[in-house]
């Protein structure tokens, strides 16, 4: 019998043409997801069809492949409910258990028969053109295979049970795809939550469909392991497998135990029923007469109509009790979020922020979003749907009152949503013991603005509304609304689209939040793109009343007539302009972003950054002067995100040979207005306006140890506004603005960081693969640079630097002066000894806090919202000041400030005076735990201590440089935090770099080098440079690493350092017995765990 | 007061002729529109509720051309489709007060009056507060029957109406309906030929998308007058007098099975004569079309 229901089944099934669709969807699916994880996944050896890119693809699932299974799966279950063919269909002489089997086998391996599509996709990847041959390794026939069989089947399983339990215990074929919806969100959050703060064992296991496992697993993969792994069938990835298997098979059990012909035809019908007909008893006489109503069909009625059908329809959205649990759910998902698993993406638990309330919405977001879709698509086709529209059709009412009301309703239920999590963030800050946080402003543009809030929702309304309106078919509304969401989140999240213009409904900088600049300049991006969306959802509210048909449809070409008069002139002229409207915002929007040099697609950067290369190598060769000293006076105007600026700067030509030209290279949006020598102004002689190089003629060439004083007048001004993938545009905000002296002087030569230094996009461009980032340790020219700023000697100036009064200007130096003037605030800094040109300018809102750790003055400059740390900093400031004094020798400067920076650079920064730390980093961490007080000791202390290296030594611009200048002052930080605190603290520290170093060593674009040729990236120095130092320090003990550092300088000091070669003084001293390991740890790119 | 309906047509996409050039004139009272299933009645019923487009003809109202002004006539419109849903969360009470609303009623009280004054007429009062997924199929039907009596209707529609009712209902509601059509026109779409002869005094017959024939009741039933003959047969005999005879219809009486001929004279002594009734009528008329799409 099983068989016999079996092949009837998958008979019916695969002959039907929606299985060719299938086919033809998945295949393009595959193709899609390939391309958009390979662009994802940087490694410059990673083949196209590599195994991993495959395994990941297949755990990935996708959205077309949930929603085939989706309707594939409820079908098999509903359709003897939908077509009513249950009646006789049960009533035939078949054990409805051996039914149920049959059945299932017959749905699961049609779903394998379909899906296998993924895998035909992948084998089809080399051929359709999406890449160069290069790019793709012979086909692995055996990994696909295998991930068939490791993802796929348990998750076409899982799937697959899932949507049976749903429809067999509710009989309702919403029950199943909002089933197959969980599993995707729950998914999506796993992967999301991983991708921004780690991957952690709950993740893994919480991911259905094993995605963060294969995560996991790509990330200790070397390049080579990636072509050609296969997935082990050991440790977390088995586990999540075996768990979800066991779930898969539970649920398959229990719909197979409830499973009854009875239980689906109804069961028992509900209490009180046979009882209404027996309570028809009383009998009213009216007069007939007096109950003839009078009728009014007039404008000013149905727009009376509007507002109470709107509230009818709102209740019965609200009313009935699965909406409720929905809700509810979604309600206790968010306060758990907000109370438990909130914001720890940095550094561990923070203080219950508001921003902190709000941000669940990027994750959670999308499952609101779709929750909302399918609520509006239900009632937009709810007459159908049970079957009244024949008569409400027939009504006297136009559509626009009646369509309008559900678009009104299903608004309104978003925003009874929207204010929920508002309530229940202010709940959770209160539980959490902080009112003062609550930020009402704040709540208010993330949860009921279109920054992903209620406003994204009724957008998001308004597209359903159109979709139904076209369609018709109330399925095929859910299908296409949800799979447009995603497949614009997809596109946008793999990279595949990068324009924000073309993502209906979203707003650039939702991510972007700070503490200190609030969302800056995207405030104004978003509030444009929202009105160039609202022009959009207004059309699609006026098309969808104009589509929409009462009674039949036959003919969908009926409904382009123009003559229709479903919707009156005055609304069909009124969605002629609103998209109109909406062509020319896009024009704005190109206008603002692009046109105004805001915005460029990558590809367009990496051409131009090939063609600088290109054309402008010859730079490299020529000599340059290097800035020797700058008198510079600035001023801010942050409402502006303006600075004009004047320089007075010597330069001196170092080379060996005379210096005729002086070649800039400015960066975005600065404009030059004056470059004079002895106040005459030096002739432009050419300029290259995509690269921003000029060239300047020198009246008389700069002789060889000849310095140039030099007069400088310059402009920076953003204009317009930024869309995605632009940065915050951080040197000039409205508030916090923090950039470094290059983003406003100009770079003078060829410009090293306008290359690609990825060798995925130099070979795409035609250009050589790189060797190194960085010059290699015996360069010449290199190893006369200061690798902390290549463009100039060590040197002394003065800054005057003034903001607008509310903001305090700050600048690398010592203060020698403050003063207001005109309504703005002024300070001058001092440089009083040579040091490296890496100055960062600062203008913020800032509360102060003022100490003193023997001669030194140290203030920490803050947001005034965030005091929670501020004597763990302090404290900090100090110790490190001390343990400098007394480990290494006198402290460089006399005062030093601490300043809270936005997040959107670096995380910290030393530079003369000034240590800056991102808000991320500590200021609003909760610091009961120890992890995060010894991270922010750590990292504090070890920007004192870069302060006294940097000073005291001439690091070569050669690889290695940031072994000196980051990871040693990091490792001899931990000294300090053990002097602090204890060891422990010290294996906290190292175990979270040893965790950064695992996770970010496999996203390498290039190869990893050895630590002794390091060249540059987080991961390399901070992460395994500290603990590769540390590992050292223990060899040897810290008072022989110590003296060997400081005699190995004191013989350098006036030469240019190398981290090879104070490696080799070091290497001297440890004891054979270990000597090989330590080799091992810097001079090869064996992985940590050695 | 008059409906007209002149050389309506409507092809579906997939080649079904649902009306062929089907011209009526409706007056006031019940008009009965009989016809067997898939004859085209409820094409005829939804084309004109404005639910569905023609693809020629004419429909006129009182002056309003249906096909080019839906909207004018659906505000004299009361409808019941033969199969209808109801919203599963709300009461009858609820549900008519909305439907009222929407209906053109802008006074509450006179909306709430009218709802109360129609849920006593179908018999739902006392359990106008209960959900609507709570009714049984019958009282389901009667709530169908109240909404399309609500406003102030010049022009109702039922279609198959009597479904489902208990004769004791069927007989209120056929009362309702007498009572309504003393004013209004009423058209009642049925296969039921003993509603058509209870309640209306004009009538059409459709079949395959035509107008087979129209008149009173008692008109159709005259023009068979003398023609009509019955007989008492074995089960046996079926064929053979399938073969001889104009058979228009067989039926048990008694556990035997009965012959229904037309003939114009008296075929043979078995035979006895039987006055001609509406079913005889409407039996004839489809057995006339088949012979001819046979031929």
């Amino acid at each position: 019998m099983i068989f016999r229901v079996f092949r009837y089944e998958l008979k019916q099934r695969v002959l039907h043409w929606s299985t060719l669709l299938f086919y033809a969807l998945l295949i393009f699916q595959s193709l899609w997801y390939t391309q958009g994880f390979f662009n994802f996944y940087s490694g410059e050896d990673l083949l196209m069809n590599a195994p991993i890119v495959n395994y990941i693809n297949l755990a990935g699932g996708g959205i077309f492949m949930i929603i085939i299974i989706a309707i594939s799966t409820g079908t098999a279950f509903y359709k003897d409910i939908q077509y009513k063919t249950i009646e006789w269909v049960y009533t035939q002489p078949i054990n409805e258990k051996q039914f149920f089997w049959g059945r299932f086998l017959s749905t699961y391996f049609y779903n394998l028969l379909i899906t296998f599509g993924l895998v035909i996709g992948m084998l089809l990847v080399p051929y359709v053109g999406i890449a160069e041959a290069y790019r793709f390794g012979p086909a692995p026939v055996g990994q696909l295979l295998h991930g068939f069989a490791l993802l796929i089947m348990p998750n076409v399983f899982l799937l697959t049970s899932m949507i049976i339990t749903a429809v067999v215990f509710t009989r309702k074929m919403a029950a199943g795809y909002l089933a197959a919806l969980l599993l995707l969100v729950l998914f999506l959050i796993m992967q999301i939550t991983s991708s921004e703060s780690g991957i952690s064992l709950p993740l893994i296991m919480m991911d259905p469909f094993g995605f963060v496992a294969v995560e996991e697993i790509n990330d200790g993969l070397s390049g080579l392991e990636k072509n050609t792994v296969y997935l082990p069938h050991t440790g977390n990835f088995m586990a999540n497998r075996l768990l979800w298997l066991g779930i898969s098979v539970t649920l398959l059990i229990v719909s197979w135990s409830k499973f009854s012909y009875k239980g689906l035809f109804g069961g028992t019908k509900k209490k009180g029923k046979s009882n209404i007909a027996a309570q028809i008893t009383t009998k009213i006489e009216i007069n007939l007469n007096a109950v003839k109503p009078n009728l009014s069909f007039k404008t000013n009625d149905f727009l009376k109509k509007l507002w109470s059908i709107s509230l009818l329809e709102f209740k019965n959205v609200v009313r009935p009790v699965s909406f409720k649990i929905i809700s509810g759910l979604i309600l206790f998902i968010v306060v758990v979020q907000n109370l438990l698993w909130n914001a720890s993406y940095y550094i561990g638990p923070t203080f219950p922020l508001t921003y902190t309330m709000t941000s669940f919405r990027l994750t959670f977001g999308v499952f609101t979003i779709i929750l909302i879709m399918i609520w509006s698509g239900e009632l937009f086709f709810k007459d159908k749907t049970v079957n009244i529209d024949q008569i409400t059709d027939a009504l006297p009412v136009p559509v626009w009152v009646t369509q309008l009301s559900r678009f009104i309703a299903m608004s309104g239920v978003a925003l009874v949503l929207s204010i929920g999590f508002i309530v229940l963030g202010i709940i959770s800050q209160l539980l959490k013991g902080d009112i003062s946080l609550v930020e009402m402003d704040l709540y208010a543009y993330d949860l009921l603005s279109y920054n992903w809030g209620w406003l994204t929702f009724v957008l998001e309304i308004a597209l359903v509304f159109f979709i139904a309106g076209v369609t018709a078919n109330r399925y095929l509304t859910h299908v296409l609304s949800v799979g447009t969401l995603f497949g614009f989140l997809f596109a946008f999240e793999l990279g595949l689209a990068e324009q924000l213009r073309f993502y209906y409904a979203a707003v650039p900088g939702l991510e972007e939040y700070s503490e200190i600049s609030g969302y800056g300049i995207w405030t104004i991006s978003a509030a444009w793109f929202f009105f160039m969306w609202a022009m959009l959802a207004t059309a699609f509210v006026l098309l969808g009343i104009y589509f929409w048909k009462r009674g039949t449809t036959q003919n969908w070409f009926n409904k382009l007539k123009f003559t229709s008069n479903q919707l009156s002139w005055g609304g069909k002229v009124a969605a002629l302009c609103a998209l109109l409207l909406f062509f020319a915002m896009q024009s704005f929007v190109v206008l603002n972003t692009t046109e105004k040099g805001n915005f460029t697609l990558s590809t367009e950067e990496e051409r131009t950054a090939a063609a600088y290369e290109t054309d402008f190598g010859y730079l490299k060769d020529l000599p340059h002067p290097k800035y020797a000293a700058v008198d510079l006076t600035f001023d801010f105007y942050p409402s502006d995100r303006k600075a004009s600026y004047t320089a007075t700067i010597d330069l001196v030509n170092t080379s060996s040979s005379p210096v005729d030209t002086l070649y800039f290279v400015t960066n975005d949006q600065v404009d030059i207005r004056d470059v004079s020598v002895s106040s005459k102004p030096l002739p432009l002689s050419w300029e290259a306006e995509e690269h921003h190089q000029k060239a300047y003629a020198l009246r008389s060439s700069l002789l060889p140890g000849d310095t140039l004083s030099l007069f400088l007048k310059a402009v920076k001004d953003y204009q317009g506004f930024v869309q995605s993938g632009a940065t915050p545009q951080p040197d000039l905000m409205f508030n916090g603005s923090f950039g470094h002296i290059l983003e406003f002087l100009p770079s003078l030569g060829y410009k090293y960081e306008n290359e690609l230094d990825e060798n995925r996009e130099r070979v795409s461009q035609g250009l050589p693969r790189l060797t190194s980032r960085m010059a290699e340790i015996g360069d010449e020219k290199a190893l006369q640079e200061d690798a902390l700023a290549p463009d100039a000697l060590k040197l002394k100036g003065t800054i005057t630097v003034g903001t607008r009064a509310g903001q305090i200007p700050i600048a690398p130096g010592k203060l020698i002066r403050e003063w207001e003037q005109d309504g703005r605030n002024y300070r001058k800094y001092q440089i009083e000894e040579p040091n490296s040109f890496n100055w960062y300018l600062t203008s913020s809102d800032y509360a102060t806090r003022e100490g003193k750790v023997g001669e030194v003055k140290t203030s920490i400059l803050y947001s005034a919202k965030h005091p929670f740390n501020l004597e763990l900093y302090e404290e900090a400031l100090h110790d490190g000041i001390q343990f400098v004094q007394n480990e290494l020798g006198d402290y460089p400067f006399d005062e030093v400030r601490l300043l809270e920076i936005p997040h959107y650079q670096d995380a910290f920064y030393a530079f003369p005076n000034t240590v800056a730390i991102s808000e991320k980093e500590g200021w609003y961490a909760d610091t009961k735990g120890m992890q995060e007080k010894a991270y922010i000791y750590h990292s504090t202390v070890a920007q004192i201590v870069k302060h006294w290296v940097h000073r005291n030594t001439n690091i070569a611009n050669v690889q290695g440089a940031e072994m000196l200048s980051v990871a040693l002052p990091e490792t001899l930080a931990l000294q300090a935090l053990e002097s602090k605190f204890d060891r422990e603290a010290v294996q906290l520290i190292i175990q979270k770099k040893e965790g950064f170093y695992a996770k970010e060593k496999n996203n390498e674009p290039n190869k990893e080098p050895a630590l002794i040729y390091a060249d540059g990236l987080e991961y390399i120095e901070s992460g395994k440079g500290t603990v590769a130092l540390y590992r050292l320090m223990e060899a040897i003990g810290y008072e022989v690493f110590l003296s060997s550092f400081i005699r190995w300088m004191d013989e350098n000091v006036s030469k240019p350092s190398r981290f090879v070669d104070l490696y080799q003084r070091w290497l001297e001293k440890v004891p054979e017995i270990e000597k090989l390991k330590v080799q091992k740890l810097f001079e090869t790119t064996e992985p940590l765990t050695l | 007061m008059k409906l007209s309906i002149n050389n309506l047509s409507k092809t579906y996409p997939n080649g079904v002729q649902a009306l062929k050039e089907v011209s009526l004139t409706i007056g006031k009272g019940m008009y009965g529109l009989l016809g067997q299933n898939g004859a085209g009645k409820s094409t005829l019923m939804r084309t004109i509720a404005t639910l569905q487009d023609a693809d020629q003809g004419t429909i006129s109202f009182n002056g309003i051309d249906v096909l080019k002004q839906p909207e004018e006539l659906r505000k004299v419109l009361g409808y019941l489709p033969q199969d209808f849903g109801v919203y599963p969360n709300v009461s009858a009470e609820e549900l008519l007060l909305h439907i009222g609303e929407m209906k053109g009623i802008t006074q509450q009280n006179e909306c709430q009056d009218q709802v109360k004054f129609i849920l006593n007429k179908v018999n739902l009062y006392d359990v106008r507060k209960k959900r609507l997924d709570s009714y049984s199929g019958g009282m389901k039907q009667r709530f169908g029957i109240a909404q399309a009596l609500l406003g102030d209707p010049q022009l109702i529609i039922v279609d198959e109406p009597t479904a489902g009712l208990d004769p004791m209902e069927r007989n209120r509601f056929y009362n309702l309906l007498s009572e309504l059509g003393e004013n209004i026109v009423v058209i009642l779409s049925t296969h039921i030929v003993e509603d058509v002869s209870t309640l209306c005094n004009d009538m059409a017959i459709i079949g395959q998308g035509k107008v087979l024939l129209t008149g009173s009741p008692d008109e159709v039933q005259a023009s068979l007058m003398g023609k009509v003959w019955e007989k008492q047969i074995e089960k046996s005999e079926l064929n053979e007098h399938y073969e001889k005879y104009d058979v228009i219809s067989n039926h048990f009486h008694m556990g035997k099975m009965m012959v229904t001929i037309v003939a114009e004279e008296m075929p043979n002594g078995a035979f006895i004569k039987k006055t001609p009734t509406l079913e005889d009528a409407y039996f004839n008329l489809i057995h006339n079309q088949q012979k001819t799409v046979l031929l």
